[in-house]
């Protein structure tokens, strides 16, 4: 019981602090002639003031002893609080007499409410809950310059349990009797008993808490509350993989493949999932209504790559007439264009000269399309290309080649066209890291393809 | 008065009395006060409803292109489900310590609390009917009867503790594909192509496709819309014949008269819809018109006799029948033009023992051959043509088969067959985003209970969104006052085997 009136401290809490504080201005705006009728509130503003911030102080004691708090941080929060009831008291007496301290005593009781309200602020939301917002705007990624040289648990992951645990089980605030702010606590746990088991992320609740879904309520942390990115929870597994020591170096750390990626992104201070994805992160004006019309009349699946997004791919798959006036209309949205898909339509070389402009393309298919090497060549301008899929066409090596300048690309699709081992040879050669899948996979043909199975040919193994 | 005149009467009545038939309480009342009511009501709760996602519904074009919450990998599905439970003790699950466990009694601790749909009493346990090796870099155990698969390993990611809390076929079915055992909720291909449309105008969005003799056993509730708009629902096309029934102009009908009169019939439809204002009227006219124009698109692309010889000799088609291997080929066909969910179901998967035809030594053997080439080759070709990367491939059933032989009645079953398992059951999920080459979850030592890595039939279904870019607890229809999803209130995403 005690425990549910404690609860509803956070609610009368607000109510001495609004009251009191409006007193205060009610006071001070009462001496001027204009209004002098404000007087009359004062008393009675007084006298319910304070009575609230005594019920506040009854709940907030109620839950100072129900939940778990640092009892220095409470200590200071609770006095203050017992201080302001007082003084408030002492206020109202004071006014009723006509002190002529009143004054003095209003100031004071409004600096007690503004320094108490501080404290509590600072047990509910994280002692840096107020700073937290300057000091992130001025680069809250800290980058590891060597990531080789730094202290796994102190550069990386005490980072991470600072900025998204520390509020709740740091030195201030225990909740479930967790603290995550020392190792020695850490490898306490709470009063669920341990968190962390070392080598064996699967069952640390320090993870597995981690990945519940949002809306279950073991979740951590709470899902009003900020929430640790896929990398935090990878770097955090890891480390846990590892052996969740405490002063090791990453370099003598074993890494994963998945990890590197990770690691190397801490060095530079990027986001290593932004990285992988298509999406380039300069904003773009949206495109014109009129336009899209146009280009849905022409039969173009025009769709935003993610929803809310101004950057879009084509289709073209519905388009019965390609003329160049339905290239026309794509070169007038080639900052927004990402992906286009042609295949299979009767796009011709001298179509893809329109293309040469959008230079946002990311991936490019005109797969079983009449393009040959000339059309190929317009497209040596296009930068941000990243895969290119030109299956079952007349492209041969002189085509394919004429890409190697493209220093993005990433992976070529060669299935049914001209290319030679030569040819590709020659492109590896300049550039290594491009995938390229030529196809033309077979299956060998095995006796079972093309038996069965028979009721007497039963056998045991 | 005369005859004519009497019968004139009695005409005018039946058109009066048809019109007030049309006209019922019901309509009053909701023109009169629920419309003043839900007005009021609509303005009052408008501002609790910002949670859920919004009615991505547009009759006039149902289908068109839309782009998901968040970047997804996979831009379309095909998902190969085979009905009635293959055993994954033949095939995925290598449990060698079953193998010394072979013909003794299945020990009681096993069977204490537990209800099986036709073992009864103390049943023998029975070996894996094939032998295991590891393949690929990844060093994934697979049996003897997926030599084919065996080679191409490396692209999938196995799911070995897959549960259900179903034991009979049809509502297992329906919990793998609907999200609940019971009939009613939309399909999973209903909710993609709900919340993606589809990039093909020309073709429907959602394509079922089936094999083996018949109908899975929750019948076509697996592939149906539940609440969803039914533009949503599968269309089931035919691998052998006509791709879709009477989809020929009739003998007499050329296609200037066939345009006419779906012109004329959308066109009633037109002023049904202004008099009703029913959303369903739209979808009729969208689904005429889409109909029309599949008369033309589909033939084309449901024709595999066009595909060149060496398709067929990698995927083991042959055209004009039908089977599984068909319609595999189909998919990929459909998948590249542009067709967002293309659904697989191939049924007699059954192995009881009651027959040689369901035994898991020797009936099993034939089904898998008959999935094991054409599997291999879609992935193999998916991934030449540049699909792969963007087409999620899902293979599995609705639940697994028990270590222990089955008794039917108590009695000896003719030949060796295992009973309904939904404790444990693997599946396996490729391209689409998917980190192929891993594992996730294990059973016990002979494949009866989970040890970890548990997967829900609701985290496939999570995942599977998640891959086309959908947060699947925000995903969500109303319907009947309420917020639906496809997760219910579960699933999570299986995080392991994404890339």
């Amino acid at each position: 019981m005690s425990v549910f009136i404690g609860r509803f401290h956070p609610v009368f809490v607000h109510l001495p602090i609004g009251i009191l504080l409006f007193v205060a201005v009610l006071f001070f705006l009462s001496k001027k002639q204009k209004f002098a009728n404000l007087s009359a509130a004062i008393a009675p503003g007084l006298a319910i003031g304070t009575l609230f911030a005594m019920v506040s102080c009854v709940t907030g004691y109620l839950l100072s002893i129900s939940d778990t708090y640092n009892e220095a941080a409470i200590f200071k929060h609770q006095w203050l609080g017992i201080a302001t009831a007082i003084v408030g008291g002492i206020s109202y007496f004071a006014y009723q007499r006509a002190s002529k301290f009143f004054g003095a005593i209003l100031i004071v009781l409004s600096t007690l409410i503004i320094i108490t309200g501080h404290y509590g602020g600072s047990l509910t939301h994280g002692e840096d809950y107020l700073t937290s917002s300057m000091t992130s705007a001025t680069g809250n990624k800290k980058v590891i310059a060597n990531v080789n040289e730094a202290a796994v648990y102190k550069d990386i992951i005490e980072p991470i349990l600072a900025t998204k645990c520390y509020s709740c089980h740091g030195s201030s605030k225990q909740k479930g009797k967790l603290r995550l702010d020392l190792p020695n606590y850490i490898i306490e746990g709470g009063e669920d008993g341990k968190v962390l088991t070392a080598f064996q992320p699967g069952s640390s609740e320090l993870i597995n808490r981690l990945l519940l879904p949002t809306s279950n309520e073991e979740h951590m942390p709470p899902k009003e509350k900020p929430q640790l990115t896929q990398q935090e929870i990878s770097l955090l597994h890891w480390w846990i993989e590892s052996g969740a020591n405490f002063t090791s170096l990453v370099k003598n750390t074993k890494q994963t493949a998945d990890i590197k990626p990770i690691l190397a992104a801490l060095a530079t201070g990027t986001d290593a999932e932004q990285k992988n994805t298509t999406l380039p992160t300069k904003s773009v004006s949206a495109i014109s209504t009129n336009l899209l019309e146009q280009l849905k009349k022409e039969g173009i699946a025009i769709v935003p790559v993610v929803a809310g997004s101004n950057y879009v791919s084509a289709n073209l798959i519905g388009v019965e007439n390609i003329s160049s006036q339905t290239f026309q209309l794509l070169t007038q949205i080639a900052d927004q264009l990402l992906q286009l898909n042609t295949s299979f339509t009767s796009i011709k070389d001298e179509h893809l000269a329109q293309l040469a402009n959008c230079k946002q393309l990311r991936k490019l298919a005109f797969n079983g399309t009449a393009i040959s090497d000339k059309g190929l060549a317009y497209l040596t301008k296009l930068e941000n290309l990243e895969i290119l899929s030109i299956t079952q066409t007349k492209i041969t090596d002189n085509g394919i080649n004429s890409m190697a300048g493209l220093q993005k690309l990433q992976k070529i699709y060669l299935y049914q066209t001209g290319f030679t081992k030569a040819g590709i040879a020659k492109l590896l050669q300049t550039r290594p890291s491009i995938k390229i899948d030529t196809g033309g996979y077979t299956l060998p043909i095995l006796v079972t393809d093309t038996t069965e199975a028979k009721a007497p040919a039963v056998k045991t193994n | 008065m005369t005859q004519k005149e009497l019968h004139n009467q009695r005409l005018v009545q039946e058109a009066q009395k048809a019109v007030m038939q049309q006209h019922t309480r019901r309509h009053f009342i909701k023109e009169s006060a629920m419309g003043f009511g839900a007005l009021a009501l609509g303005s009052l709760l408008g501002g609790c409803n910002t949670s859920s996602s919004p009615n991505l519904f547009d009759a006039t074009n149902p289908l068109a292109p839309k782009a998901p919450p968040f970047l997804g990998k996979a831009k379309s599905v095909i998902y190969l489900h085979m009905a009635g439970a293959p055993s994954q003790l033949e095939m995925f699950s290598y449990k060698p310590e079953l193998a010394k466990l072979d013909g003794q009694d299945c020990p009681p601790s096993l069977l204490a609390g537990k209800k099986f749909a036709f073992i009864r009493g103390v049943p023998k346990m029975l070996g894996p009917q094939a032998s295991f090796k590891q393949y690929g870099e990844s060093g994934i155990w697979l049996s003897e009867n997926l030599p084919h698969l065996s080679s191409v390993i490396d692209k999938c990611a196995v799911l070995q503790a897959v549960t259900t809390d179903q034991f009979n076929h049809a509502p297992a079915q329906l919990l793998m594909h609907t999200g609940t055992p019971r009939l009613g909720r939309p399909s999973m291909g209903s909710w993609v192509t709900y919340g993606l449309g589809s990039e093909n105008k020309n073709l429907p969005g959602f394509v079922v496709l089936t094999s083996g003799g018949n109908n899975p056993d929750a019948g076509k509730s697996v592939w149906g819309s539940g609440f969803l708009p039914s533009v949503y629902q599968g269309v089931q096309c035919r691998s052998e014949g006509d791709p879709v029934l009477f989809i020929k102009d009739p003998a007499g009908m050329d296609r200037d008269i066939r345009k006419a009169s779906i012109d004329a019939i959308n066109k009633v439809n037109e002023e049904s819809y202004t008099e009703y204002q029913d959303p369903e009227t739209l979808s009729r006219i969208s689904q005429y018109e889409l109909a029309y124009k599949m008369q033309i698109s589909v033939p084309g692309v449901m024709d595999i006799s066009t595909e060149p010889e060496y398709i067929h000799e990698m995927y083991g088609t042959k055209p004009g029948e039908s089977c599984f291997a068909n319609n595999v080929l189909l998919a990929r066909k459909l998948v590249e033009k542009g067709v967002r969910f293309v659904q697989l179901f191939d049924w007699g998967w059954d192995t009881h023992g009651d027959s040689a035809g369901n035994a898991v030594d020797i009936g099993l053997k034939n089904k898998c051959r008959k999935i094991d080439r054409p599997i291999t080759a879609l992935l193999q070709d998916l991934e030449q043509r540049g699909l792969l990367d963007e087409t999620l491939v899902v293979w599995g059933s609705e639940f697994g088969r028990t270590p222990m032989q089955e008794n039917r009645d108590g009695k000896t079953m003719p030949f060796k067959g295992r009973d309904h398992h939904g404790e444990a059951f693997s599946m396996w999920m490729a391209g689409g985003g998917i980190k192929g080459g891993t594992t996730y979850g294990e059973t016990d030592e002979i494949g009866y209970n989970i040890v970890n890595g548990k997967v829900e039939t609701f985290d496939i279904q999570a995942t599977l969104l998640n891959q086309l870019g959908f947060d699947h607890e925000k995903f969500t229809y109303e319907s009947q006052g309420r917020n639906f999803r496809l997760t219910d209130v579960r699933g999570k995403v299986i995080h392991d085997i994404i890339a």
